[in-house]
């Protein structure tokens, strides 16, 4: 979180003079979420800071020499790439830790519900789609597939 | 007589008049002018423009306009374009005839890149300009995409099929901030979503009004744009009958909806929209529909709701998904986004739904809607066929369109015609496309498929359907389709024939599987004649999470080979 840091010192108050109000403001608040984002869980890191840099866009687009807005931007992209690596990380691992969830309940269960294994068969397929090669995902894959007969 | 004349100058060969019939004198000079230009090139057929309200030939008039030079093109198409701007709306047809000619002059200047582009470009609009008709407006535009034109008054045409944002003045209508949503979904709905972490965030109360029923999430979102109003939404999640997903399309209150539910494979909605509002067509909601490849809903919805928001999954899509995108959707409703910027909030960091969304500023809808219905794809569609188009909501070549697509789905859900687990067999998402309807033979082949580029530049395998085909009922016509289809993908690999013709006879089975249906044993005889083998027999070899697996094909090979 260091660029995120550094970011959190860039002038505030002083008012840049090619920015006028109306950017200003929007200034203001986008360096507002980025001073929220520790508070956001991993998983909505990366969709808080995109949302920074629409705003930012939007700042830019209306007012070019808004010099501020182009400075923040650019750690906001930069940041971006951090957190988006963290938030996709931690909505797979939510995704997994449901399915792991529902495999092992099917697995100590004396019958499988046809029905139950079938949802979760269709949660993995779609995962495996998604992410083929994401080992987690092979693993409850050949579980799910000894839980049960193909018919 | 003089614009004909004019094209009759450019072509000497033309002296020669064709045996044509009367004219309908609402054509005026168009039909001139039509006439001679088909008339006009070497080796023309006899083709005889004397009643211009059936589609015409497009690839003779491709020929034609490449053949001349460029002034000869923009003369052609000032005749075209000011002929049919005359025209009124009883000779639709003849209009969209007129804009497709245009659109091959168009074309064939852009190919030799002549100088008159611009003029060609200008008598569009000006044939454009001349009918507030919704279907030629949408041929126009398809054409103009198609050809990358991007000059505004191009560009205004296209906003509406690509409309670049929501209908805010829709959604925020008289200054509202308090916004009803209805998301609408089923018994598994409820069972398999976790709305309560979706909407674990900030601002959000979630109430379960009744179990398994009905939950009320009261949602305030302050936009990050200080000049914008917070808005509150009260979104209804509730467990709906199938004929009620669009009861609140066009409705005063309700302007954002999400269906989420299962697809049954492109069927679940159509009750409901057998039972939509009267008067609903031309609502502008913003429509979310969350099922499963909701992609095959396309092409009827086009029909149903040509100005209609929807947003589509191009593939799997898992309750886990939905409540987690919708919320986001939300938030970029509340910002006011364009649909790219919704298009990166809802993908930001979440790992894999930045892949799986068409939203409706997104072209490559086009490959999956056919808007006047008659079996050819918007995205490849240069002209319109004025009276399928009108037909309220199963035109028949929109049966050929969807059992495609449909056909395309199930195969593609079979693992050995899909990637799956780090297996490849055939890969066949989105590798065939519709591509009309053709005369076909009773008891001959359902499809004819031809490989080519497509609208977007990819090679892809084009789907024509027989007109016997058509006659069928939706589960033998799909799996019939399929099964060609199947047969066509394992032709293009390693299998031995056997493995070719069984795999391709189980995807058909697997399609009598889901939906059930008529005439299985006309469908046995003919793909599998092999093993006499009845609809519950044949079942046996289906994986019901793989529907066609290697295995499966090899144990019904090694079973009929077994005396």
């Amino acid at each position: 979180m260091i660029l995120l840091s550094a970011m959190l010192f860039l002038p505030v108050a002083q008012a840049n003079p090619v920015c006028n109000e109306t950017s200003l403001a929007r200034l203001e608040s986008a360096r507002a979420l980025l001073g929220d984002l520790e508070e956001v869980p991993d998983a909505r890191k990366a969709m808080q800071v995109e949302r920074v840099r629409i705003l930012l866009e939007k700042v830019i687009s209306t007012e070019p020499d808004c010099s501020d807005a182009t400075q923040l931007k650019k750690e906001a992209d930069r940041l971006f790439e951090e957190v988006e690596i963290l938030s996709s990380s931690a909505a797979l691992e939510t995704v997994l830790t449901r399915a792991e969830g529902l495999v092992a309940t099917l697995e100590s269960a004396e019958t499988v519900d046809p029905a139950e294994l079938q949802a979760t068969r269709f949660l993995i397929a779609a995962l495996a789609q998604r992410l083929p090669t994401e080992p987690k995902i092979l693993d409850l894959s050949e579980r799910a597939s000894r839980l049960g007969g193909a018919q | 007589m003089k614009h004909s004349l004019l094209v009759l100058a450019l072509f000497p060969s033309i002296a020669s008049a064709q045996p044509c019939g009367p004219v309908p004198e609402v054509l005026g000079v168009l039909n001139d002018v039509v006439s001679s230009f088909y008339r006009g090139a070497d080796g023309a057929s006899a083709y005889c423009p004397d009643d211009l309200s059936s589609e015409i030939n497009l690839d003779e008039a491709d020929r034609i306009a490449s053949a001349m030079d460029s002034s000869a093109r923009l003369l052609a198409a000032n005749q075209i374009g000011e002929a049919g701007a005359e025209l009124d709306d009883e000779t639709l047809q003849a209009l969209a005839n007129a804009a497709a000619l245009l659109d091959a002059l168009y074309a064939a200047e852009l190919l030799a890149g002549g100088d008159k582009i611009q003029d060609i470009l200008d008598e569009i609009h000006r044939l454009a300009d001349s009918t507030d008709d919704e279907q030629i407006h949408r041929q126009i535009a398809l054409n103009l995409w198609r050809r990358g034109a991007e000059d505004a008054a191009s560009l205004a045409l296209l906003e509406k099929l690509l409309p670049t944002k929501p209908d805010y003045s829709r959604i925020y209508e008289n200054g509202r901030t308090d916004i009803p949503v209805k998301l609408r979904t089923g018994f598994d709905g409820f069972a398999y979503s976790d709305f309560e972490d979706a909407f674990d965030v900030p601002g959000a109360v979630l109430t379960v009004i009744q179990e398994d029923t009905l939950i009320r999430v009261t949602y305030e979102v302050q936009p990050d744009d200080p000049s914008l109003e917070p808005v509150s939404w009260i979104i209804d999640i509730v467990r709906s009958s199938s004929t009620e997903h669009f009861e609140d399309m066009g409705a005063d209150e309700i302007s954002v909806s999400m269906f989420a539910d299962h697809s049954q494979l492109g069927t679940s909605l159509d009750r409901a929209l057998e039972e939509r509002p009267a008067g609903s067509r031309g609502s502008t909601d913003f429509f979310w529909v969350d099922a499963c490849k909701s992609k095959v809903f396309a092409s009827r919805l086009s029909q149903a709701y040509p100005m209609g928001h929807f947003v589509f999954t191009k593939e799997s899509e898992y309750f886990r998904d939905m409540p987690v995108s919708f919320e986001r959707g939300l938030v970029a409703l509340s910002n006011e986004y364009t649909y790219d910027e919704m298009r990166r909030l809802v993908a930001a960091g979440s790992a894999w739904q930045s892949r799986n969304y068409i939203f409706p500023d997104d072209p490559g809808k086009f490959a999956y809607q056919d808007q006047d219905g008659d079996g050819i794809t918007d995205s490849e569609d240069r002209l319109f066929n004025i009276d399928q188009g009108s037909t309220d909501l199963y035109p028949e070549g929109e049966l050929a369109t969807r059992a495609v697509t449909i056909a395309n789905t199930y195969m593609a859900y079979s693992s050995a015609y899909q990637y799956y687990n780090a297996r490849t067999e055939s890969f066949v998402e989105d590798e065939y496309r519709p591509d009309g309807v053709f005369d076909g033979e009773p008891g001959g082949a359902a499809t004819r498929i031809e490989t080519r580029t497509d609208a977007y530049g990819e090679v892809k395998h084009f789907v024509a359907v027989s007109d016997e085909t058509l006659k069928m009922d939706q589960t033998q016509r799909t799996a019939s389709i399929a099964a060609e289809m199947a047969y066509h993908s394992g032709s293009q690999t390693n299998w031995t024939e056997d493995y070719v013709q069984a795999g391709a006879y189980l995807v058909g089975v697997a399609v009598y599987d889901v939906w059930d249906g008529d005439n299985f044993r006309d469908y046995q005889n003919k793909y599998f004649p092999k093993k006499d083998l009845s609809d519950y027999e044949s079942m046996k070899y289906i994986d019901g999470h793989n529907f066609v697996t290697m295995e499966t094909i090899g144990r019904l090979i090694s079973d009929s080979n077994t005396p």
